[in-house]
């Protein structure tokens, strides 16, 4: 493993450092909390020359995405950040940006989305963005997090699709962590200059993404599937490749204690690492309860939910947002990819945590592993701790 | 079904991408990674869609439109703006030969009608003008006559000093008679004189006359001149009014030879016009292209109508008289481009030229005009021309049409047809109401048969 530094920062920093270790050649941002610090440090890294790049003051989320799209599609390596509404506002070009095939990186630091209004933590301004075409990647702490960048652009990079990657706001953003800070010199052996096979050239001139018949969009699309799904091999080689240079490994998912658990939960995001902390006190009681943590939400890695989930008699999913109506995006997904399978014929429960900054507790987790037990309905998602 | 292909990053094949044909992707594997349009745009001919059509139109301006000269003001202030000095004082002499004078003297309807003056303030045209006259130029000549006529002038004030002028121009044989010590006649013993810098009349009188024009220091009638001459041209003037008077040898040999020494009559043509220089020069010009038109069989109608300034049939364009003759035609609208028409916006306020400037100007002759930079208040008012109807480069159509179908070709602006869609932006962004709209189904009819 090569030389690093060893700092104490917060999340927003880390982010910031993983896209200066990335060499970003271009980047645009529009502060809001709790993603300002991010904004703050890249503004700072490009006006002391540490990180050689354009900086480009934007007027909103949305122009940030347009300009980064454009820069993009002139060969530039381009990062951004943001979170909640603005995450929503950048909205239609973030289906751009992926039917574009344009291999923009971007941290969202979520927030919940308002009414009513709030700055605190939860998924749901994320998880609304599922569908856009992007890989999702969740991140659990905060060298995770500045990792997860550096791979991030290794995986757009060769399906040319956009990467978004979730920091949890508040419990990741703001918490200080040692984070290690890679040699640049093998940052650059891992991740190689960004060489578009399509570039905008005024030599060469093209329009691009002009108006496409019927005839011709079907097939555009599919080739956007067939990166996704290529996606799962290419991520798991950067994430392979990366732990032989750097150490850390983090898998697409993460089975943790789960070979002959009876009961198993799936969460996501900061809530992953109190989890752990309350599995450990179970498994030291002899209680057999492992964790699965989702890193990618998309593509989402089935056959990896299937394998870890199979041994479970019983599955709870927490969910740190909620598809009103319906129940937490992640449950939708893991009974999904059960749905069917030769796993697929056990309870999947669902459970709503955390919304808008409530903490989880480890008595939080109790609660939900009791009410597990107790044999709930499936069909409906369990609010915890709700004052009823 | 057969399986789709895997996973690939397909590049556009460059032989596509050159083709001007229609691409059909029969296969996956032929599509191109991303959506980069394979063939180029070019084949897509939007001009189609057209439904109006822009062009440029040179038209007139109100300060042209006002002269009674017939000077192409708007045309010599922007050559001199362009650096083309000698070429801005052919535009200026060719149409007016006494610009020194004029420039001095006159009562100003150009800057009155100025559209500048309802902005911030008129340009001092008659400044601009007073400094051009003492710029060198070209000479220029009409094609000449089949038969040169012989011309006779009674008297040399403006008008017949233009006259003489213009009948030298177009290759007749010119006399005039005037009995004073010098030529000049109202310039130099009128009202006007004092305006006049010493010599500069003598020397406008000596380019008009020097080589071209007999002159005879005599007294004579009319009458006497009559039957030797083709034509007779004269003027007697009032308080108020002068009268011009061409009396040709047809009128006198048919009897109405005039009876009264120096009174005007029994002549073919008499015109009063108010008492002022710039009217009794333009005069002398109307009548002596006209006269010629006439002599050339040419209908004077018809010339008269071909020749005219802004729509007056009593200012006429010697250079549009060259054109009529030489079937060089001068591609202009005579519309009139006034104030409601400018682009206001896209125009800029611009302090104009002070009163001790304007007696510098005045000052001007072409001993003490020794550089540029004497004169460059007079350069600074002339910028402040709006170039009314004349287009003057300012890039805006350029600049703003959103399909980028107008270059820049051969020191002015072409539009791609083929691309135009017929926004009109153009048109909305010109400053100076050069750009015309019209019907393209108009277009095409009226434009069928060439």
């Amino acid at each position: 493993m090569g030389s690093r530094q060893r700092i104490i920062m917060n999340g927003n920093s880390a982010a910031a450092f993983g896209a200066m270790l990335s060499r970003v050649q271009v980047t645009a941002a529009y502060p809001i909390s709790p993603q300002t610090g991010i904004v703050e440090a890249l503004a700072d890294m490009v006006a002391s020359g540490q990180l050689k790049a354009k900086f480009i003051m934007s007027e909103s989320e949305h122009s940030v995405m347009a300009s980064l799209i454009a820069a993009s599609e002139a060969g530039a390596r381009v990062f951004t950040a943001t979170s909640s509404q603005g995450l929503a506002l950048m909205h239609e070009l973030l289906h751009w940006a992926a039917g574009a095939r344009l291999p923009v990186v971007m941290v969202n630091v979520n927030r919940a989305m308002s009414a009513p209004w709030t700055m605190y933590c939860d998924q749901s301004d994320i998880v609304a963005q599922r569908d856009t075409g992007w890989l999702h990647v969740y991140c659990e702490q905060n060298q995770e997090l500045l990792d997860a960048i550096i791979q991030g652009f290794k995986v757009a990079e060769q399906v040319l699709l956009p990467v978004m990657i979730n920091m949890d706001g508040f419990y990741n953003s703001y918490t200080t962590e040692p984070i290690d800070i890679y040699d640049l010199d093998d940052v650059d052996r891992y991740l190689p200059p960004y060489d578009p096979p399509v570039k905008l050239d005024p030599q060469e001139p093209h329009t691009l993404h002009g108006g496409t018949g019927p005839h011709l969009f079907t097939e555009m699309r599919y080739q956007a599937w067939q990166a996704m799904e290529h996606a799962l091999e290419v991520a798991r080689e950067a994430d392979e490749e990366f732990g032989r240079i750097f150490g850390p490994r983090y898998g697409l998912t993460e089975a943790y204690r789960c070979e002959d658990a009876d009961l198993v939960l799936v969460s996501s995001g900061s809530l992953v690492g109190t989890l752990r902390e309350v599995i450990d006190g179970y498994r030291a009681r002899g209680e057999r309860v492992g964790l699965l943590k989702i890193r990618y939400l998309r593509p989402f890695p089935v056959q990896e939910v299937r394998q870890a989930l199979a041994p479970a008699q019983q599955i709870v999913v927490i969910d740190r947002n909620v598809s009103v109506g319906m129940g937490g995006v992640f449950w939708q997904e893991v009974r999904s990819a059960l749905f069917g399978s030769e796993v697929g014929d056990k309870p999947v429960l669902g459970f709503i945590a955390g919304l808008g900054g409530r903490d989880v507790t480890p008595e939080s987790i109790d609660e939900i592993i009791q009410m597990a037990r107790s044999n709930p309905p499936q069909d409906v998602p369990i609010w915890v701790e709700l004052k009823v | 079904m057969t399986e789709p292909s895997g996973f690939q990053i397909r590049k556009p094949p460059a032989e596509l991408s050159q083709s001007q044909e229609a691409i059909e992707l029969e296969r996956l594997e032929d599509y191109p990674y991303k959506s980069v349009a394979l063939g180029s745009t070019r084949a897509n001919l939007t001009g189609l869609w057209r439904y109006w059509r822009p062009y440029y139109e040179t038209k007139r301006a109100p300060c042209d439109a006002s002269c009674p000269v017939g000077n192409q003001v708007v045309d010599f202030i922007q050559t001199m703006l362009d650096g083309r000095w000698t070429e801005a004082a052919k535009i200026l002499r060719q149409e007016n030969p006494l610009p020194g004078i004029t420039g001095r003297v006159c009562h100003r309807p150009c800057e009155i009608s100025c559209n500048r003056r309802q902005y911030d303030q008129r340009i001092a045209i008659h400044d601009i003008e007073a400094v051009l006259a003492e710029v060198p130029y070209e000479p220029f000549r009409f094609p000449p006559a089949e038969q040169p006529r012989k011309v006779a002038v009674v008297g040399s004030g403006p008008a017949e000093l233009a006259f003489a002028h213009f009948m030298a121009l177009l290759q007749h044989r010119v006399t005039l008679f005037d009995s004073a010590d010098a030529l000049g006649g109202s310039l130099r013993y009128g009202r006007q004189s004092r305006h006049l810098p010493d010599g500069l009349l003598d020397r406008e009188v000596e380019l008009i006359v020097a080589g071209r024009i007999e002159v005879r220091q005599q007294a004579v009638q009319t009458q006497d001149l009559a039957p030797e001459y083709d034509v007779v041209f004269g003027t007697v003037d009032d308080d108020e009014h002068l009268a011009l008077y061409v009396t040709t040898r047809e009128a006198v040999e048919a009897d109405s030879v005039p009876d009264a020494p120096g009174a005007p009559a029994q002549q073919d043509t008499v015109v009063a016009v108010p008492l002022r220089v710039s009217e009794a020069i333009g005069y002398g010009k109307w009548s002596a292209l006209l006269l010629d038109a006439e002599w050339r069989g040419l209908d004077p109608a018809e010339a008269l109508a071909r020749i005219q300034v802004g729509g007056s049939s009593r200012v006429v364009s010697a250079l549009k008289y060259l054109a009529l003759l030489t079937e060089h035609g001068v591609e202009r609208s005579e519309e009139v481009v006034t104030y409601d028409k400018l682009q206001l916006d896209m125009l800029e306020p611009a302090p104009a030229i002070e009163a001790a400037q304007v007696e510098q100007a005045q000052a001007v002759v072409a001993p003490r005009f020794a550089s540029t930079d004497d004169i460059q208040h007079v350069l600074d008012e002339a910028a402040r021309c709006f170039s009314c109807g004349r287009c003057n480069n300012c890039d805006n159509c350029w600049v703003y049409c959103p399909d980028a179908v107008i270059s820049r070709e051969g020191g002015g602006y072409e539009i791609d047809y083929s691309y135009c869609k017929g926004c009109q932006l153009c048109a909305a962004v010109c400053p100076r109401g050069v750009i015309s709209i019209i019907e393209e189904e108009t277009w095409v009819r009226d434009n069928a048969s060439s």
